[in-house]
């Protein structure tokens, strides 16, 4: 694992979504650089570049299934917006992202 | 509750026989709880009024002469981290701290609709992100078998209540041994179904290839009466209708009628309870350190399973050595890409500082999230950007693991390892060293990363602290795994374990 300075976390952290305190990002990069050990461990396993589909992973070979396409009225609008942040009626509040 | 009246056989016994009330089984399992839950800490939320409602309409239906499904009657609590319509779902977690849930979740409805009881909500680790129950946002859960203890997590709230007499059964999640785990820490059973067997639609998701909603019991035969209800298509519908699509589609199947009439065929037979039973013990588990307890637990099992008929074989699990790192690998990325979600717009803890969009959601997360948390979202964001290749090895991981129990399962019928390495640990102690804590999953991510289902007995001689022995059967064959787990908790403590459990 490439070592991880300040910079690097707080890259990271946007990358994530996240606005860490300074403090947060100091103790976090020596939980960070603990975390090779998983990485190392994985050195051995091989990947072949040219490997199929058939290599990859699947718990059971099932296939999507699919739905009707039919439209399907949704009940449960009042519920939902009871958990918005900010509302007004039936619309949530957000900062304005079109300029 | 009556002391001994742990099983759903007996409460339903002491129900049908009047010996006491729906309404009077609620009210004096509210006053226990009331009495006990400072020290244990399981609950986050408790809906007594629904539940005494519930308690007064099973009286109605006994009053007229109804008789009592696999379930009816069975108290029983719900991982907070599962959805149960008007409650709170906070995960555990700031993030989530106002958040009532919109909807049921498929397990609850059918356990509502089959007459299951809802006690309330119990505590988890922060996003089912942990292994003590010490990285929730708002309580500890604490051991009810030793209160300087943790109960283990993540679904420590669910185990700790049944531990403690709270309720019958409870619903939690597993993901690489969060459910297990703490039923060995407590002293209870502890199912983690085939991925794919029950839904996981309500379940919030942590990392959904692994998921799993399961059970936690003081028996198997309460076990195969929850699973029986819950099971995919229990409600009927077709698998396109359902609301979860990785449920795999199976023919319905009774586990209580399947342990009956093994039950009655051994009865019959005069067998032993493990006549005949293939039972593998994979030799990479048993060379990884763990605690003497655990060790002396283990001998105590295998002992007691030889003498009722087992037949123990040395078996090996090569690619075990590699199931934490991809386990972790995995979860980090998994975890980075669901709990996107919660950016605090639409709901969820909401900054109040903010002079953008960006700022809006970064900040929320920052607040809402705990350092766990937030410590599996960067590492899951490392992976992603600069170490794709570790996450095709994780991958391959979980080929190499399957195709090693595939291979093992031609030669035995079930599998029996440590359930996690040690017993439960003192609140505080290894929750400032990740890697530690981590460590306790690394007997229980093999059947996680393959989907395999697997069980968690406690197999510690009496008096002592639990320690849990982990079964793993075959995919879709949770009757065959009960089945053993029923034969072990027989072959450990004698003639069944509770009395009430007889029919």
């Amino acid at each position: 694992m490439d070592k991880l300075d300040r910079n690097e976390i707080k890259r990271l952290c946007r990358h994530s979504g996240l606005l860490l305190k300074n403090k947060e990002v100091g103790k976090l990069q020596g939980e960070l650089q603990a975390f090779s050990t998983y990485l190392k461990k994985l050195e051995d396993i091989e990947i072949s570049e040219t490997a199929s589909m058939e290599e990859h992973y699947w718990t059971h070979r099932n296939k999507s299934p699919l739905r009707k396409d039919e439209v399907e009225v949704f009940r449960g609008r009042r519920k939902l917006m009871q958990n918005a942040p900010e509302k007004d009626q039936n619309y949530i509040i957000v900062p304005n992202v079109v300029k | 509750m009556k002391k001994d009246c742990l099983s759903i056989q007996g409460i339903q016994n002491q129900l049908r026989n009047r010996e006491i009330s729906g309404k009077e089984l609620v009210e004096e399992t509210l006053k226990k709880i009331k009495e006990q839950e400072q020290k244990i800490g399981a609950f986050l939320f408790l809906d007594e009024e629904e539940a005494l409602k519930k308690g007064g309409a099973l009286d109605d239906k006994l009053q007229k002469g109804g008789s009592l499904d696999d379930v009816e009657g069975a108290l029983y609590c719900v991982k907070d981290n599962i959805m149960v319509e008007d409650l709170p779902c906070t995960c555990g977690s700031n993030m989530l701290k106002n958040f009532i849930s919109p909807y049921d979740g498929e397990s609850v409805k059918v356990l509502n609709g089959a007459g299951g009881i809802n006690l309330g909500k119990t505590n988890l680790d922060e996003f089912a992100m942990g292994s003590s129950t010490e990285h929730s946002a708002f309580q500890v859960t604490r051991n009810p078998f030793d209160n300087k203890r943790v109960a283990g997590g993540s679904s420590g709230g669910s185990a700790a209540a049944v531990a403690a007499g709270f309720s019958h059964f409870s619903l939690g999640s597993d993901t690489g041994g969060s459910l297990r785990q703490p039923a060995a820490f407590c002293g209870v059973l502890g199912l983690k179904p085939t991925y794919g067997l029950v839904s996981r639609h309500g379940l919030i998701s942590f990392a959904p290839s692994m998921d799993q909603v399961g059970i936690i019991a003081n028996n198997s035969r309460d076990i195969a009466r929850v699973l029986s209800a819950i099971r995919g298509n229990a409600s009927g519908k077709k698998r396109k209708d359902s609301k979860d699509y990785t449920l795999v589609r199976r023919k319905p199947v009774s586990y209580s009628r399947e342990l009956r009439d093994w039950e009655e065929n051994r009865g019959l037979t005069s067998k032993k309870t493990l006549e005949g039973v293939k039972i593998g013990f994979p030799k990479e588990f048993f060379e990884m350190p763990v605690k003497k307890e655990v060790t002396a637990a283990m001998e105590f099992a295998r002992e007691r399973m030889s003498a009722e008929g087992a037949e123990i074989m040395s078996v090996s699990i090569p690619h075990f050595r590699y199931g934490l790192s991809a386990y972790h690998v995995l979860t980090v990325v998994e975890a980075l890409s669901n709990l996107a979600r919660f950016d605090g717009v639409a709901y969820g803890k909401r900054a109040s500082n903010y002079q953008n969009i960006r700022e809006l959601i970064e900040k929320s997360r920052g607040q809402g999230f705990g350092e766990e948390v937030k410590r599996r979202l960067i590492l899951g964001s490392y992976i992603m950007e600069r170490d794709s290749l570790s996450f095709q090895k994780a991958k391959k991981v979980q080929n190499l693991l399957k195709e090693d129990f595939r291979k093992v399962f031609e030669t035995v019928d079930l599998l029996f390892t440590p359930t996690t390495n040690t017993t439960a640990f003192n609140v505080g102690k290894k929750s400032k060293t990740p890697l530690d804590m981590q460590r306790l999953d690394e007997f229980t991510v093999p059947a996680s990363l393959t989907g395999l289902p697997a069980i968690s007995v406690p197999c510690q001689r009496s008096g002592e602290l639990p320690v849990g022995g982990q079964l793993i059967g075959n995919y879709f064959d949770e009757a065959a795994l009960l089945k053993g787990s029923l034969g072990l908790e027989y072959a450990l403590r004698g003639e069944n374990p509770l009395e009430e459990g007889k029919r």
